[in-house]
């Protein structure tokens, strides 16, 4: 395919807006005239994508001047822009990822693994290890005991899935999850892999999945931000790994595509409460004095973007309601509260996010990311890894009732798991009550709900160990093709010139889309 | 329990104590010291020793606390040496040795405090930060089989891309040898990238629009004539930046007004073709910089380490591993708040929030052309940050301390942010603004002290409360003009 296919196809290099004129090749000797062709045609399209008008993030600032009626001759180019129109019919129109940082057992979890029962603390066979080589966390250790779930496992649902006691709210929903138990990465460590598969690259500076969504798709709400990252507080704090920006930043986007971080209390988004002494009726008069000047200097002026000044205070103005009234829980039912348990009332909660991410899907938020930390129990995981389910199942299991019963979960795609998986023998002494297990990046298991996903299935296998895939691996580019394609977006499509390369979410190497679980 | 800092009796201040008679403080918890809660700042202290005695310690025993002294601790455990463990005779004897007998540790130790006075004087201003220097070895690498680490094929030298111009005839092959091809009159890269960039920078956009990629990848430049005698005077002028950007800023072509027709914004949106004056919002260092030089509190101090102005609480802490050293995001106090914006801290997990959303970057990677966006969120934070509210309410009371009726006040403002007069018509919008607000604060004194209380610089008690806050709403309407927040 050339890039001249692509209709997604932009110029970028790094950390620029496409705002600005794009090259032409049409003075370039010896390029060939069909190509010079193929350019003309592209700038053409160009022109519709706005030249020399900055991008209003978080918003479809065209379609806002043309509500209000104000566009000026001048920017009629802007207004013009047509909406990005996927590559074929999308089955999601928005998603929920559960972000489960630091990346649970698959041994607790979806990866039932009886015959482990009948090797307790006999060591790994070399024959299955082969030849990994391992953390420096676990590298040195004398012998590899295999340590079973201390947690039973049971069936449930329709399916007969096996679920862990660790999960008794996820496992009454079971029948709408499809498990993927193939899932693999290079990355053995976390900032690698928790890049790899927020951004589908090891090295930062990459866009994340929400932002190449936000970019293929823009906004179905312009008074909300498109992506939002929701951080949550940690039930426990022991191994707790760093994030940072870098997993919702927007890379060679432009900044418009990166994510809003949601804070917790009142003031949700940053500086959006007036300060103290400044109540709305006096916001409304600095406003309306402020862009009275601004539409006096636009006459003298004529530059579009002092237009696009106007309506950013007026947007700002309307966001000062519609944000308090998303985070205003006061008018949930009492239903909201049994369904996702007393502590979604208190903010920062990976409950009170899980009930937000909901508000957020019923508003038209695109792509809402939660993060919950601390899943990375390389020692004490009978503890931990209990403390962390009883903190995030009855809420997952929540937000999954409260979409399906809205009518919203056929178009809203649930993502659930971390970064890689962990090791099937103990990190550190095995006894009857207590292991540890360390990183393990050939097979970890995740699961997908709603969104065009096919519900009460699973999908791939790994060995009696779940060391080793035995059957349909899904890499974290398979992975992120089939989110795309659930999106309606071909992931070898949805490009950008960047470095050299019409660069992609799934990088250079085959990506497949997971057709199997596709509903 | 007593506490002693450095050899003397601490400040105690109890907080709880329900420790009875007979109770023990015995416990199998490990005891952290300035770890009252998670988001204590002592958390991040280190402690260079911490003593605990089961015994009250004499006074001339305290004294010595602060000064180690093993060998007097073992003999005043055992004053018979012959009673000593080998392990005391070892430590008594190497003190000994070191200390009194062995000339080269001797003329070391008497070093060290001349070495510590130099290096505090060095580090004053700031950390100590690394350098690089040349290997006395010549560096090379190894060309890798399909990127395998164990598959090394041809051995390889430094050296330029030959297209452009030869490495300089008896060059060393190093950064040396390298920085004089960069400037060899032959090699024509580095004075138009340098040009091209500052360019970009006085006029919004580089000639050659992708200024990060002058190659073959990149776009055409629009004026391939001027981009090229540009190069040629700034090379020959000795590489003189300052007296190019004087050349750039005294150029008609900059000098030009910035206003355009609406043929001339049909023909060319983008200024391409630069029939008129440059246009474009500012830089979010430049705006805070703006903000803080026309309130009057840009402390315009040069050098030393970095400072942490205001950002709201828990910013940090939602990325940050409980044992970062980055962990706690605390403000400074005093000039800190009102530096230039080159010198704020930035932890790259976590930029400063207010000048990210106006597109700064995490300096992970590198970037030639920063975005220029334009959302909602820059209005909160040119409106609301405490930042720019004090920076409003200080500009509010210069414009009531340079005197006069409202329309003075006004003009004083309006020369203040915009460097200009204002227009009758505007002057009448904002006294139109103005008189509500006056009306407001006069109706609401318990408003007007809100407003007056956010920042950290007192109001002039000399003002009245209400006027101050109408002032500071008219300070903040210049201070979010688009022609203000533009160049």
């Amino acid at each position: 395919m050339t890039p001249n296919d692509n209709p997604f196809a932009r110029d970028h290099d790094l950390c620029s807006d496409h705002c600005g004129e794009h090259p032409t090749v049409w003075d370039l000797p010896h390029v060939p005239l069909g190509l010079k062709r193929e350019w003309l045609r592209l700038e053409t399209r160009r022109q519709f994508l706005g030249k020399g008008v900055q991008a209003l993030g978080w918003a479809g600032l065209a379609t806002l001047l043309g509500r209000n009626g104000v566009a000026q001759a001048a920017e009629s180019a802007m207004a013009t822009r047509p909406a990005l129109v996927p590559n074929f019919a999308p089955k999601a129109k928005r998603a929920i990822y559960l972000f489960m940082a630091g990346s649970p057992s698959q041994f607790e979890t979806w990866d039932y693994k009886p015959m482990l029962y009948d090797m307790v603390d006999k060591d790994l066979p070399e024959s299955v290890r082969g030849g990994q080589v391992l953390t420096g966390m676990t590298a040195s250790q004398a012998r590899f005991p295999i340590a079973p779930s201390i947690y039973k496992f049971a069936q449930h649902g329709k399916a007969g899935h096996w679920v862990s006691e660790l999960f008794p709210h996820t496992a009454k929903v079971v029948d709408e999850l499809c498990i993927l138990k193939s899932l693999h990465t290079e990355a053995i460590n976390h900032e690698p892999a928790i890049l790899q598969i927020t951004t589908g690259n090891m090295f930062p500076g990459r866009p994340s999945l929400g932002s190449w969504l936000s970019y293929g798709l823009g906004a179905i709400n312009e008074e909300l931000p498109t992506f939002v990252v929701m951080t949550s507080k940690m039930p426990h704090r022991t191994n707790v790994q760093a994030l940072s920006n870098r997993l919702w930043s927007s890379g060679f986007l432009s900044p418009e595509h990166a994510a809003v971080a949601l804070r917790a209390g009142s003031d949700p988004v940053l500086h959006l409460n007036n300060p103290k002494g400044i109540d709305g009726d006096v916001r409304r008069a600095m406003i309306s004095g402020v862009n009275d000047l601004n539409r006096q200097l636009f006459e003298r002026v004529g530059d579009p973007e002092i237009n696009a000044r106007i309506h950013q205070y007026e947007m700002a103005f309307r966001m000062q309601t519609s944000v308090p009234e998303l985070t205003d829980f006061s008018n949930e039912p009492a239903s909201t509260w049994d369904l996702y348990g007393p502590k979604a009332k208190e903010p920062g909660t990976y409950a009170y996010n899980c009930l937000m991410a909901r508000r957020l899907a019923e508003r038209g938020v695109r792509f809402t990311q939660i993060f919950l930390r601390s899943w990375d129990q390389h020692s004490n995981l009978p503890k931990n890894i209990r403390l962390m389910a009883e903190e995030s199942d009855q809420p997952t299991y929540a937000l999954l009732t409260d979409l399906k019963r809205r009518g919203l979960l056929d178009d809203t795609l649930v993502i659930w798991g971390g970064e890689f998986g962990r090791t099937c023998y103990s990190q550190g002494t095995l006894t009857a009550e207590n292991y540890g297990r360390d990183h393990h990046p050939r097979c970890f298991s995740m699961w997908m709900a709603g969104g065009g996903i096919k519900p009460g299935t699973t999908f791939g296998e790994t060995d009696d160990f779940s060391y080793n895939i035995v059957k349909d691996p899904v890499h974290i580019r398979d992975l992120h093709a089939t989110i795309l394609h659930l999106f309606g977006l071909d992931h070898n499509r949805l490009s950008v010139k960047f470095g050299g390369l019409d660069s992609r979410l799934t990088g250079v190497l085959p990506a497949q889309v997971i057709d199997a679980i596709l509903a | 329990m007593k506490l002693y800092l450095n050899g003397k009796p601490a400040e105690v201040e109890v907080r709880l104590d329900t420790l009875g008679p007979k109770d023990s403080i015995r416990t199998d918890a490990a005891t952290h010291v300035g770890r009252r809660d998670d988001f204590n700042p002592m958390r991040e202290t280190r402690f260079q020793d911490v003593r605990i005695y089961r015994r009250a310690l004499a006074a001339d025993e305290v004294a010595r606390l602060p000064f180690e002294d093993l060998a007097a601790e073992i003999v005043a455990r055992q004053p018979d040496p012959r009673k000593w463990t080998t392990d005391a005779k070892f430590v008594a004897a190497d003190r000994f040795y070191l200390g009194e007998k062995d000339a080269e540790t001797i003329s070391l130790a008497s070093a060290v405090a001349a070495h510590d006075t130099a290096f505090e004087a060095l580090t004053r201003d700031g950390p100590a930060s690394l350098i690089a220097i040349e290997k006395t070895t010549p560096a090379y690498s190894d060309i890798l089989k399909r990127g395998d680490y164990y598959a090394r094929l041809e051995r390889v030298e430094p050296g330029v891309p030959r297209f452009l111009s030869n490495w300089p005839a008896g060059a060393p092959r190093n950064r040396r040898g390298l920085a004089e091809w960069l400037l060899s009159a032959e090699q024509p890269l580095m004075a138009r990238v340098s040009v091209n960039r500052i360019w970009q920078e006085v006029f919004g956009r580089g000639l050659v629009e992708s200024a990060g990629d002058l190659g073959v990848m990149g776009d055409r430049p629009s004026h391939p004539e001027l981009l090229d005698w540009l190069a040629v005077e700034f090379r020959e002028s000795g590489w003189d930046v300052k007296k190019f950007y004087r050349l750039l800023v005294t150029s008609a072509t900059y000098r030009q007004s910035a206003s355009a027709t609406a043929a001339q914004l049909a023909k060319d949106p983008g200024n391409k073709l630069l029939g008129r004056g440059p246009r474009y919002r500012m830089d979010g260092e430049m705006l805070r910089d703006s903000a803080l030089a026309a309130a009057g509190l840009l402390v315009e101090k040069i050098g030393g380490p970095s400072v942490k102005p205001y950002q709201p609480p828990g910013i940090w802490e939602e990325v940050a591993m409980p044992e970062s050293n980055t962990k706690t995001y605390v403000p400074d106090k005093g000039e800190g708040l009102y530096r230039r914006s080159v010198y704020t801290f930035w932890k790259r997990a976590s930029p400063p929030a207010s000048l990210e959303t106006f597109d700064a970057t995490s300096r992970e990677v590198v970037c030639t052309r920063r975005a220029r966006t334009n959302t909602p969120l820059q209005a909160f934070v040119t409106m609301n940050d405490p930042q720019w509210v004090e920076a409003a309410r200080k500009l509010g009371e210069r414009a009531l301390q340079a005197g006069g009726r409202m329309e003075q006040r006004l003009e004083f403002l309006a020369r203040a942010t915009l460097a200009r007069p204002l227009t009758p018509r505007e002057g009448a919008a904002l006294v139109k603004s103005a008189e509500a607000f006056r009306t407001k604060y006069a109706a609401d004194p318990a408003a007007a002290a809100a407003l007056l209380a956010v920042g950290e610089s007192k109001p002039d008690p000399a003002l009245a409360p209400a006027e101050v806050a109408q002032w500071t709403l008219v300070a903040s309407q210049f201070l979010n003009l688009d022609e203000f927040l533009t160049k």
